[in-house]
């Protein structure tokens, strides 16, 4: 692990010692959503590392940013001190930390569910019972239209993969076929 | 391959219904890339040496685990393998096709055909890093494997099953002695197996080219993973071949495994160790280097079902300094070494084998006996030579039992010189040796050498059949036998004329 994220762990630690109780799973969606957003993102942190801008400024920047994504009050504060210690370029690696380690105090699976179509609700808690049911853990999810599976859905978290779709089927098939002509 | 529409459908219906529902897959992220490494997150439960399959095609080996990434090795260099891609695990470890359809064919490290002959076709798959025989499976080296040449089989044998070291600097022979031994194999029913670490395509392509010319590719494989490969395909490559001669010793046959060198593999191995950023030790090479080798030469061996894996070793050395890292570790892994002097080489005298540095540990055992009995002095004799002729440099008048040893060892290393490609039987080497040892050279001039020893095989093997057969069955030379040599080596002296003599009676 190099220093950088040393540090930004250090940060994401006592945040969440001291955070953990008041952050409910909707200000972790918010949190995902704005980790999200800075990892799409990433030159918005060598503009707010300009000296040219002073603290103050750059603070109500990511205020502004964190209150679109209705991310939670300590958050702000967080970030406040962050550019304080002139600690900008950390932000999104604090903010990875404070998510990676929320999951894990909380044990908690993320997942993302792609479909062809949108879901409905009754079909997401199914989905989510029968991946609460696999792992153990507390199933949060977020859902997006995927037209490339063709049909079915896939079911993605940074550790498993549940997938029953056409497009895996004809991917199987397509490897199966390579390999079959390569022997 | 051509596929009709209507089996797609089916074979498409067949692996929706073969899905199995229950499962989860274990996924990991890229989210590190670069020089033939990837740094994956998640995999929470792989282990070490699991094979991953990335989304894009591309696979890799799993050879270090970390808090919360694990590095995985590439082994293709041309398929990309993006950040944010998916990484799978697939439980098993990476296998190697095996079987006799190998045989006579040019594989890369990951048993891909590059000899432009079709597609390997074989239903066997062996894991490369596979468990050592154990010592109840083992059985002792007590039988020879004749190399061919003089120098080695007399002062340096091999027994089926050893591990000896070829050790030099650059340029003095190293990979012509693996190269002859092959060749020398040739209706002895030993699977010869070449493996190239590190080397050149125009150096591979030579020696594919030697081994075809001499139809010894008839009973060898050769695995290649050249310099410009992936650094995993270099490390891979002796364990793909060990794997490959394995097979072949698990049925009870003969297998002799050549690893040219394995300096290179050692550099391979230190190049993806720093890659991994593991603590740098001795010359950089990482602290388990040691072991790299070690499991690797265990391999070797004789089993009791009969089959053995020979392994022969190959180390380059900088300025003749056989105390570096890598050539001490080898040193003491193998059951012995063959040391190439460039001095020796560049004086002539070739294969440069240096007698004095050179040892074989378990081989005098496995020697022939015929051999033995004509070599038991030889070794001091060379050593004595090689004293006397540093102290003769300085210009002192020598006794006569010194001059005598002086011409006796320099008919020695004359009768020991052998050209490339050119390969004698052991009862060639028994008759060449006999020469030497019961003095019927010490009148011949040194040019004539060779035609006499040359003529002599042949004028035994041709007027006295009987005599030569009896020394190839026995594989001894009786005292009855030794009697009827002199008597032929006596007749045969009367007989030879040396060249100039021919030369002079042609221009009479």
């Amino acid at each position: 692990m190099n220093g950088d994220r040393v540090i930004a762990r250090n940060y994401a630690v006592a945040f969440i010692n001291s955070f953990i109780d008041d952050i409910s799973e909707q200000d972790f969606l918010a949190m995902q959503d704005a980790l999200a957003f800075w990892e799409e993102n990433r030159k918005t942190f060598y503009f707010l590392e300009a000296p040219a801008f002073d603290a103050a400024k750059k603070i109500s920047i990511l205020n502004e940013v964190l209150e679109k994504l209705y991310a939670p009050e300590s958050l702000k504060e967080l970030f406040a001190l962050l550019v304080r210690h002139k600690r900008v370029l950390l932000i999104r690696d604090v903010l990875r930390e404070i998510c990676a380690l929320y999951k894990k105090r909380k044990n908690i699976l993320f997942f993302t569910i792609s479909s062809v179509h949108e879901l409905h609700d009754d079909e997401l808690d199914l989905i989510k019972q029968f991946l609460k049911n696999k792992t153990g853990k507390t199933i949060l999810c977020t859902c997006v239209i995927d037209k490339s599976l063709i049909a079915g859905i896939r079911c993605r978290s940074e550790t498993v993969e549940w997938e029953y779709s056409v497009r895996k089927q004809l991917d199987n098939l397509r490897r199966q076929l390579i390999l079959q002509g390569s022997t | 391959m051509k596929v009709k529409s209507s089996d797609l459908v089916s074979l498409f219906e067949k692996s929706l219904v073969g899905v199995d529902l229950d499962k989860l897959d274990e996924i990991g992220i890229v989210v590190q890339v670069g020089d033939g490494i990837c740094q994956v997150h998640g995999l929470t439960n792989a282990v070490d040496g699991e094979l991953i399959e990335f989304d894009g095609g591309n696979k890799g080996i799993i050879l270090g685990l970390d808090e919360e990434t694990v590095s995985v090795f590439l082994l293709h260099d041309s398929i990309v393998v993006q950040e944010s891609e998916i990484a799978r695990r697939t439980g098993g470890v990476f296998k190697t096709v095996v079987g006799d359809q190998l045989v006579g064919r040019v594989v890369n490290a990951l048993g891909e055909p590059l000899d432009g002959l079709g597609p390997i076709k074989s239903d066997e798959l062996r894991q490369v890093e596979s468990e050592v025989p154990q010592i109840i499976e083992r059985s002792p080296v007590d039988e020879s494997l004749e190399t061919g040449i003089t120098v080695v089989d007399a002062l340096v044998p091999i027994g089926k099953g050893q591990r000896e070291l070829i050790i030099g600097n650059r340029g003095t022979g190293k990979t012509a002695i693996a190269i002859d031994s092959i060749l020398h194999q040739k209706g002895k029913n030993v699977i010869c197996i070449y493996v190239s670490i590190g080397k050149r395509q125009a150096n591979v392509a030579r020696i594919v080219r030697t081994l075809e010319q001499y139809g010894a590719l008839d009973y060898t494989i050769v695995v290649s993973s050249e310099a410009s490969e992936a650094v995993l395909n270099q490390y891979l490559a002796p364990y793909v071949g060990c794997t490959m001669g394995e097979y072949f010793r698990d049925k009870g046959q003969d297998v002799l495994i050549v690893y040219d060198d394995l300096s290179n593999h050692a550099v391979a191995f230190r190049e993806m160790s720093l890659l991994m950023r593991r603590s740098p030790g001795r010359e950089a090479y990482p602290g388990d280097v040691f072991y790299l080798h070690s499991r690797l030469l265990e391999r070797a061996g004789k089993l009791t079902n009969g089959g053995s894996l020979t392994a022969l070793p190959i180390v380059q050395v900088q300025s003749d300094d056989i105390t570096a890292y890598i050539p001490t570790n080898l040193i003491s892994i193998t059951d012995g070494q063959i040391f190439l002097d460039t001095q020796l080489f560049n004086s002539g005298v070739r294969p440069a084998v240096n007698v004095e540095l050179s040892v074989s540990r378990v081989g005098g055992a496995a020697q022939t006996k015929a051999i033995k009995k004509m070599t038991r002095a030889l070794r001091l004799e060379l050593a004595q030579y090689h004293e006397l002729l540093a102290f003769s440099q300085f210009g002192t008048e020598l006794d006569e039992v010194s001059q005598r040893q002086l011409a006796r060892g320099a008919l020695a290393v004359e009768i020991l010189k052998q050209p490339q490609f050119v390969t004698y039987s052991f009862v060639d080497e028994t008759l060449i040796l006999f020469l030497l040892k019961e003095s019927f050279l010490d009148k011949v001039e040194h040019k004539d050498l060779s035609a006499f020893t040359t003529q002599f095989i042949s004028y035994v093997k041709s007027v006295y059949p009987k005599v030569y057969e009896t020394i190839f069955k026995q594989q001894d030379v009786s005292d009855q036998t030794k009697e009827q040599l002199v008597t032929l080596a006596t007749e045969f002296s009367k007989l030879f004329v040396s060249q100039e003599a021919e030369e002079t009676k042609e221009k009479e």
